[in-house]
């Protein structure tokens, strides 16, 4: 892969730092009067999604990384490997490991669609939609007509995840949740 | 691309008043001013400076700043100055970076650092629609805050002698991504050991707006050195993390002035970047000045922090390199 140096960084580039693909959030370029030059840059670790603050010093390069985003269909789980299929009508499909599944894991139920970002050809993160549908399996019973007090109890859902919701929801009932706060959102027609 | 210029009339129209009543201030004082050629066949020594070559068979360099000029000229009349111009760096290129930009030059005869200072945020008081910032930050002085003082107090070591083996630990200590920061030890390399160690330890609690004074020997450029205080007669007036104008309490030593040269002429060679002449003539009017402050200010970046803008792409009529 070719190399970036930093005149050439810009938001969205994909580079190698420390092993790990990155995609670079922020590049600012930083001179004092008459001094050194640098570029303080923020990159997201593609793989654990942290965001990392580093500063170059200017014309130094980074390897770009041969990572891609693909949208794709969740499949099923054989509790290793999480398989996906593209969406693109190739049918292709791909396995991922825990660690790429990661927080993706509580939430993916069949023909969920995702961003499985492709490292090298190799999964390294699934992201689940922002938002899920999902069917309660385990909650204290609802109390009838309390919608308004504001409590709040947990519910298990059917892939395994708690969340809390409200205290009339019932067993059986499907929920929507926002995958980035695992927040509940409000009831749902189907799961 | 488009035809059209990339700002609004408004801001063309603030920046336009702006010009103005720098201009209106200046004169008042009276300040008188000049023009400079911005081609001349000398061109910056500092290593950090890159000059653009414009005609490789007559050596000409587009100016990274009229300070050579100007100098000449206070040389000459003993007279203020100030020039508004475009000046040039190569490869300054970022949100708050054009190559090409405009700067306001001014020496006021007579003046010391401090003077310099005042007189700079009276200048900044008398401009229309000044920003919260600047009001909030004017309203109280603004600070003025000693680099080495500030080193001191937070490495406990002195930004001149501290050895360049401590400073490269240092940097290694802060982030290993500018371990790069070069294997020649020198002047050179302290003070860009002291620019990576400032902009990333330092600067990030400093006030919103201030005077940043007092600085180490090595970024003296051409500045004074005050020997018993063990600092460089310069300053910074930084605005939320960006540098608006650098101002100097003037040398008048041509020997000292040539030192300094062979230094940053030494450094250019060991990194192998392009030699830069001597000049001559600036040296010569260098030992003729009468006692003087000057100060350079970046009036892009003044018109962009004034109208709250983020970046000078929003106040640049013609942004580079695509215009």
């Amino acid at each position: 892969m070719a190399n970036f140096s930093t005149n050439e960084f810009k938001s969205g580039l994909k580079v190698l730092l420390e092993g790990d693909p990155c995609s670079i959030v922020e590049n600012e370029f930083v001179k004092p009067g008459k001094g050194q030059a640098f570029n303080r840059v923020r990159l997201k670790n593609l793989k654990t999604g942290r965001v990392w603050e580093r500063t170059f010093k200017s014309g130094e390069s980074l390897e770009g990384a041969d990572v891609m985003e693909h949208e794709m269909e969740y499949m099923y789980s054989d509790g290793e490997y999480w398989h996906f299929m593209k969406t693109d009508d190739s049918y292709e499909q791909i396995a991922a490991d825990k660690n790429a599944v990661s927080d993706a894991i509580h939430w993916l139920k069949d023909n969920s669609r995702c961003t499985v970002t492709l490292w090298n050809d190799v999964p390294i993160l699934v992201l689940a939609p922002n938002f899920v549908d999902l069917e309660i399996t385990e909650t204290d019973p609802g109390l009838k007509g309390d919608t308004a007090t504001g409590g709040s109890k947990p519910a298990t859902l059917s892939t395994g995840a708690v969340v809390k919701v409200p205290l009339f929801i019932n067993i059986g009932e499907s929920i929507r949740v926002d995958t980035r706060t695992g927040e509940y959102q409000g009831r749902s027609k189907s799961a | 691309m488009s035809w059209r210029p990339e700002v609004s009339w408004s801001v063309l129209h603030a920046r336009g008043e702006l010009l103005v009543a720098i201009r209106a201030h200046l004169a008042s004082l009276p300040v008188l001013e000049i023009s400079t050629p911005a081609l001349s066949k000398s061109a910056a020594v500092d290593p950090h400076l890159q000059s653009f070559s414009v005609d490789e068979g007559a050596d000409l360099f587009l100016q990274t700043s009229p300070e050579s000029f100007l100098k000449r000229v206070v040389a000459a009349y003993g007279q203020s100055v100030f020039e508004i111009t475009h000046a040039f760096r190569k490869n300054d290129q970022g949100q708050r970076h054009n190559p090409e930009f405009i700067l306001l030059e001014w020496y006021q005869v007579g003046s010391d650092l401090s003077a310099l200072m005042d007189a700079l945020t009276t200048l900044l008081n008398s401009l229309p629609r000044p920003p919260m910032v600047w009001r909030d930050s004017a309203s109280r002085g603004i600070k003025r805050c000693s680099y080495t003082a500030l080193f001191k107090a937070h490495f406990g070591l002195d930004p001149n002698t501290v050895s360049y083996d401590v400073l490269a630990q240092l940097v290694d200590k802060a982030e290993a991504d500018v371990g790069h920061l070069g294997s020649i030890y020198d002047e050179q390399f302290r003070s860009d050991c002291l620019d990576y160690l400032f902009l990333k330890e330092i600067a990030p609690a400093l006030p919103n707006c201030f005077y940043l004074i007092e600085f180490p020997i090595c970024q003296a450029a051409l500045a004074e050195i005050d020997d018993e205080g063990g600092f460089a007669k310069r300053f910074e007036l930084y605005w939320q993390g960006i540098e608006l104008a650098n101002g100097y309490q003037e040398l008048r030593d041509s020997e000292a002035l040539y030192r300094r040269y062979k230094a940053h002429d030494q450094a250019r060679r060991d990194r192998g970047l392009e030699r830069v002449d001597f000049d001559n003539r600036l040296a010569d009017a260098s030992g003729r000045l009468p006692s003087c402050a000057g100060v350079a200010l970046g009036i892009d970046r003044l018109i962009m922090v004034w109208l709250e803008k983020q970046c000078l792409g929003d106040v640049t009529l013609f942004g580079w390199p695509d215009h």
